[in-house]
Formats: C-alpha cells, sequence, structure tokens
C-alpha cells in the first residue's frame, strides 16, 4: 500500500468518526425511503473514499465531507426526479405559503423532527443545501465555503429560513 | 438548549454504517468494471453500426431495401447506446456511475449547475435524434407508395410516431430545467475552492 493510499485511508477513517452521523442526516434529507437511503449513504461514503486522494488540505476537512455528501445527494435527487414527477420548492415559494394548521412545538421532539424533514425535502437542492448546513450549525461563511456563494448570498438565504422555521415551530429561532 | 430545532436536528439517531477500507475498494473495483462495460457496449453497437452499413453497401443494390435495412439497424443501434448511456442516470443508483471523482469536490452550487446542464444537453441531443427518426420515418412511409416491401410502411410509421411521441416527452421535460438553472444564475456564481 502507498502512503497516498495510508494517507487516504486515515483521512477517511477521520472524517467517518467526525462526519459520519452528519452524513446519515444528509442522506434522510434527500431520500425518505429507507432503503434507497441506506443506499445513498454508501454512495456517499464510497465517493469520498475516492475523493479524498485529492484532498490537499486547501479547505477544511469538515467543508470537503459537506461538499462530497451533498453533491452526491444533489445528483442523486435529480436521476430520482426524472423517474417521479415531484416539484421542488423554492425558499421564497415556501416563505409565500398559507400556514397550514399550527406551529408545531419544539417540545414535541419528533414531530417537530417530522415536519422538519419534510419541509428540506420539498426545497429544491440548492436552497436544501444551504438549510441543512445552517442546521448542522454552520455560519454563513463556512455555508458559502461549501455551496460556492459569498456570504451576503448565504445571509439573505438564512434570514428566510429563520422566518420560515419561525412561522411553523413554536420557538424554533436558530443560534447564528 | 432543548428547544432549538438545530440541536434536535443533530440529536437524530439514524443508523450508522460502518464500511471497511477493504469494502470501498471492492465496491471502486465493481463501479470501474461497469463503466469499462458501458464504454465497450456503446464501442461494439458503433461497430455493429459501421460493419451492417458496409453488408448493405456490398450486398443489397435495390435502394428501398439499403434504405429499410440501414434505418432498421441503426435505430437498433440507437436503442442499445440510449438504453446504455442513459440508464445510469435514469436507474436505481445509476447516477452514482456519472459521477467523476474530481467533480464531486467542486462547490455544491456549481456541480448542481453542471448536473443540470448536461442532463440538459442530453435531452437536446435526444430531442435531435428523435426528429431524424421521426423523419426517417416519414421518408419510408412515403416509399413504401411506390415500392412494395413487405414492412416498410408499418416500420415508417412506427419511426415517425415514436419520434414524434418521444419529442414531445423530452420538450416537456427541458423548461423545468432551464428554470431551475435561471434560479441558479440569480443566487450568484460559484466560486472555486
Amino acid at each position: 500500500m502507498s502512503i497516498r493510499d495510508t494517507r487516504r485511508d486515515g483521512l477517511y477513517q477521520e472524517a467517518v468518526s467526525s462526519f459520519g452521523s452528519a452524513l446519515g442526516r444528509v442522506a434522510k434529507a434527500y431520500e425518505a425511503e429507507p432503503e434507497k437511503q441506506k443506499d445513498l449513504l454508501q454512495d456517499i461514503h464510497l465517493a469520498l473514499w475516492q475523493s479524498l486522494e485529492r484532498f490537499e488540505g486547501r479547505c477544511s476537512l469538515r467543508t470537503w465531507v459537506y461538499r462530497i455528501a451533498q453533491n452526491v445527494s444533489a445528483s442523486h435527487v435529480v436521476a430520482e426526479k426524472r423517474k417521479n414527477a415531484v416539484r421542488w420548492l423554492s425558499l421564497e415559494e415556501v416563505e409565500g405559503l398559507p400556514q397550514v394548521g399550527d406551529p408545531v412545538g419544539v417540545a414535541n421532539r419528533q414531530l417537530a423532527l417530522d415536519r422538519l424533514t419534510d419541509l428540506i425535502r420539498s426545497l429544491k437542492p440548492a436552497d436544501r443545501q444551504i438549510m441543512l448546513l445552517y442546521l448542522e450549525g454552520m455560519d454563513a461563511e463556512s455555508i458559502g465555503e461549501v455551496v460556492g456563494l459569498a456570504p451576503g448570498h448565504v445571509r439573505v438565504q438564512v434570514h428566510r429560513i429563520k422566518t420560515v422555521l419561525s412561522r411553523r415551530f413554536h420557538g424554533g429561532v436558530l443560534h447564528e | 438548549m432543548s428547544d432549538n430545532l438545530s440541536d434536535i436536528w443533530r440529536s437524530q439517531r439514524l443508523p450508522g454504517i460502518t464500511i471497511s477500507i477493504a469494502e470501498l475498494q471492492q465496491r471502486a473495483r465493481r463501479l470501474e468494471t461497469r463503466l469499462i462495460r458501458r464504454r465497450n457496449i456503446g464501442v461494439v453497437a458503433g461497430i455493429a453500426n459501421l460493419v451492417v452499413m458496409s453488408i448493405n453497401d456490398v450486398f443489397f443494390f435495390d435502394p428501398p431495401y439499403r434504405l429499410w435495412w440501414m434505418l432498421t439497424i441503426q435505430f437498433l443501434c440507437c436503442i442499445i447506446l440510449f438504453a446504455y448511456w442513459n440508464t445510469p442516470t435514469a436507474g436505481d443508483r445509476g447516477h452514482i456511475l456519472t459521477l467523476r471523482a474530481p467533480e464531486t469536490s467542486t462547490p455544491c452550487v456549481e456541480f448542481y449547475r453542471n448536473r443540470l446542464l448536461s442532463l440538459r444537453n442530453s435531452l437536446r441531443q435526444g430531442r435531435i435524434v428523435m426528429i431524424v427518426s421521426s423523419a426517417a420515418g416519414a421518408i419510408l412511409a412515403w416509399c413504401s407508395t411506390w415500392v412494395s416491401k413487405p414492412g416498410l410502411l408499418p416500420t415508417g410509421i412506427l419511426l415517425f410516431v415514436g419520434g414524434i411521441v418521444w419529442y414531445a416527452v423530452i420538450r416537456r421535460s427541458i423548461p423545468p430545467i432551464e428554470s431551475e438553472l435561471s434560479d441558479l444564475q440569480s443566487l450568484g456564481n460559484a466560486s472555486p475552492e
């Protein structure tokens, strides 16, 4: 085994131990069916392992891992969309939708989580990526680095996310 | 922080997966094999097409019959090529085959835009193939009015109608992609790492 392979394997182990759960959450946010979700997660792991051969440390490992996970997942949903005609919404459209039913209290964790997951899955991939990264606790600069947008653009989107979440969930205002 | 959605999101208990390095290597090899097989099938279909055209030139001198033979075989070759080249984006998990390692680490907006562009371009190419197919069908059907060859008219009608229907299906798929691309454009240009 070459030094390059050893380095890649080491980076992969580090990425999985630090961001393994986050990869699972990304797969869940993009695929509802449990079997397909598992397949998607395996594809993410494979793509991540393959990509780490080219990781040169020009960005953080976290940025790299999230990019791979989001890109593989986006490719998955684009492929799925060709089979099932689903219509995704933009954050602006979700913001403009009338409120259906009472907002869910975050005290009811499972219900809040189910509603949140449904909301994320209904979004267009570009908006979905920003919302997911925001929920993962990343700031605008870090999100911008992962998705390739200026922090200013990300802040506008984050503001929309906060508005949508606070309308739909009691006490759902998130930290910056 | 129990009232925080972000904390709720991150505290999810999901069944994780453990993939050993040996298994990842095996999967990568399998993926490589599938890619090579796809490429080979494309090459074989292309060679078959050339061989059939050559045989056609050597053995068949009756123009309408030559046309019918050539178009039928070419149509079959196109179906094979389309089935193997399009399946990876349409079939289960096939999308992973179309991902090239260098592009997976590009910023997400740029990656997504590139995927949409490639999908739109493949649909546009498919649209041209369908126009050619229906035009060929129309020519065959027209030939059948003055040449009596069994199967000429049904083949012509099949090609014509099939081409028109697929053209319509493909045409409907392009505007949503264009609209998505325009939304991405408004988000701003992706910056490199």
